[in-house]
């Protein structure tokens, strides 16, 4: 009962006055299914790119976090190819530091400070990392690379059916790039992050 | 032609004596009844034709009249066991009727003169069946107030039961020769008596952020008062002594809520009768409550840190973080909830010892009751 007064307020509150860049709205008719939008800061390889993302409610929200996804691609260490982003904020405690004090608002304002400052300490893709960390340049312009590529809003519609098209290219880049390498590492222990990475590339090209 | 002798109100039709029609009395009513033989004498497998009042009474006896056909020798003996039949019936009828719902002239007659006796204009409300009435009265101050009245059906011997608005209960003086007119008298002095108490309770209400209740009756004589953001005073007025000091009890985290309790003693001989209420409160705990006319109710209340709501189903969220700094209010069972669900809490009895889910100090919180 918590969630229904507490999702109906924090709606209203979005809407009102949402957070510096930051756009959130329910997907459908209930309040369990929302989607959102961050706007990449200004200094940080992300600029110009709309980040969208995907919120789950559950149903013992606020005492539980909400689940929350990128499902624009992003390349960031603490955001897989899933889109699942580690974050404090986002698990209970103990591991985490969820409290119902926070809420949609301040959390996706934490996810876009975590875009603005990764934390390579905490990494869910260590390669991209350690290339945070050792090869600064190298990483801001492959980050560059994925906002320019995946977060750019299209110009005209054409755009969005030569992506169509060219699926199969955009399969054979990544095999360049490292965060596929080191899934490919992984996948004899980590099958659930293929199967992500899978439905994420449908979400990239569909 | 001796069953014409008792039944002198059917005829015979036809000369074969197989056709009888007329009407049959019972307790004093006739019903047309018309009775069809297949043979002379022979009663197996009559018909009988009748008028719906009867055929109203008799529904659920077809079984029962198909037998007396058959065992019936003559139609004046089947014409008596219709009788019988219809006498008991007719009978257990006009007990029924007897119980409310039906009433009797009698008794209107005696209400309506009451009525015209009272004044129609004093009436607001009146049911179908002229057994339950609204009356209205007006007070000194223009306040309108409502009594409910429930007529017993041997009105006026029995006296009315009523609901009212009224903070005491109050019982009517009654006598059989007494009528409405009386009733409503009654009324209006008992509202004079309050009038003091309805004045004091109004000023409060117009005049101070009222949380609870919502939307206060006439006869509440409870109030709590916002005495500023998250703190609150709840009383409970005397309704024949509204100017005499109430029972109060303060609301809210201790720091906010110590000093003014501490006012509240020092100056209680400072209470003066001859004030009103509420300017009383306000000089003994030195302070001027918030106003409507000056804040908004978003001021006054603060929502719960968990659920953001500040009512949920009936609940305020009178737990606040005993960190000054903090000081953020909560629902116990959403507090609760919280606490529970963290790993690191601890609980002892029916107390639940944990953080503050907004600055992580110490918290308790007791467990709501189930």
């Amino acid at each position: 009962m918590q969630k229904n007064t507490r999702m109906k307020r924090e709606m209203s509150m979005l809407l009102s006055n949402p957070p510096h860049g930051i756009s959130c709205w329910s997907k459908g008719d209930t309040l369990e299914q929302l989607e959102a939008q961050i706007l990449g800061a200004d200094d940080t390889p992300y600029h110009g790119g709309v980040f969208k993302l995907e919120i789950h409610i559950p149903d013992r929200y606020p005492f539980e976090p909400p689940k929350v996804r990128f499902i624009t691609p992003i390349y960031h260490p603490n955001i897989d190819n899933a889109g699942r982003i580690c974050l404090d904020s986002l698990k209970m405690p103990p591991k985490g530091n969820w409290t119902p004090a926070l809420n949609l608002s301040t959390l996706l304002t934490t996810v876009q400070q975590l875009m603005a400052e990764p934390n390579p300490d905490d990494p869910l893709m260590t390669d991209i990392a350690n290339e945070f960390r050792y090869k600064k340049a190298q990483f801001e312009t492959k980050a560059k690379d994925w906002t320019t590529k995946h977060a750019m809003q299209k110009k005209d519609e054409t755009v969005s059916k030569s992506a169509d098209s060219s699926s199969d290219d955009s399969l054979s880049d990544d095999d360049n790039d490292p965060r596929v390498t080191n899934l490919k590492r992984s996948f004899g222990e980590c099958s659930e992050t293929n199967v992500h990475a899978k439905r994420s590339k449908e979400n990239i090209t569909s | 032609m001796e069953m014409l002798k008792s039944h002198s109100l059917l005829v015979v039709k036809n000369s074969d004596c197989t056709e009888y029609e007329g009407l049959l009395s019972v307790l004093g009513q006739h019903f047309h009844v018309r009775i069809v033989l297949n043979a002379p004498g022979e009663l197996k497998g009559a018909l009988i034709e009748s008028e719906w009042r009867m055929r109203h009474l008799l529904d659920g006896y077809r079984a029962i009249i198909h037998q007396r056909f058959e065992q019936c020798e003559s139609v004046g003996s089947f014409l008596l066991e219709l009788q019988h039949i219809l006498e008991s019936q007719l009978d257990t009828k006009v007990k029924k009727s007897c119980q409310p719902g039906s009433a009797l002239p009698k008794y209107y007659e005696g209400l309506l003169s009451d009525l015209n006796d009272l004044g129609w204009e004093r009436v607001t409300a009146i049911d179908p069946s002229f057994s339950r009435l609204t009356l209205e009265a007006e007070d000194e101050a223009q306040r309108k107030h409502c009594i409910k009245l429930e007529i017993p059906q041997n009105y006026p011997d029995v006296v009315p039961t009523f609901t009212h608005e009224m903070p005491c209960d109050f019982s009517l003086h009654w006598t059989p020769s007494s009528c409405l007119a009386d009733i409503f008298h009654q009324f209006r002095n008992q509202l004079a008596l309050f009038q003091e108490f309805w004045d004091a309770m109004d000023e409060i209400d117009s005049k101070v952020w009222v949380l609870e209740p919502e939307q206060p009756t006439r006869s509440c004589c409870a109030r709590r008062i916002a005495l500023g953001q998250s703190a609150s005073l709840q009383m409970e007025v005397l309704p024949l002594h509204p100017k005499h000091l109430p029972s109060c009890l303060f609301l809210g985290a201790d720091h906010v809520t110590d000093p003014l309790r501490e006012n509240f003693n020092q100056n209680i001989q400072r209470w003066d009768h001859t004030q009103s209420l509420l300017s009383n409160l306000e000089t003994i705990l030195q302070m001027t409550f918030p106003s409507p006319c000056t804040t908004s109710k978003e001021d006054v209340t603060v929502s719960c840190g968990i659920c953001y709501a500040y009512r949920l189903e009936d609940q305020l969220p009178d737990q606040q973080c005993e960190d000054k700094r903090c000081a953020q209010p909560f629902h116990a069972s959403c507090l609760y909830e919280w606490l529970r669900s963290m790993p690191d809490h601890r609980q002892s009895f029916n107390i639940i010892f944990g953080q503050c889910p907004y600055c992580s100090q110490p918290i308790t919180v007791k467990m709501p009751p189930r």
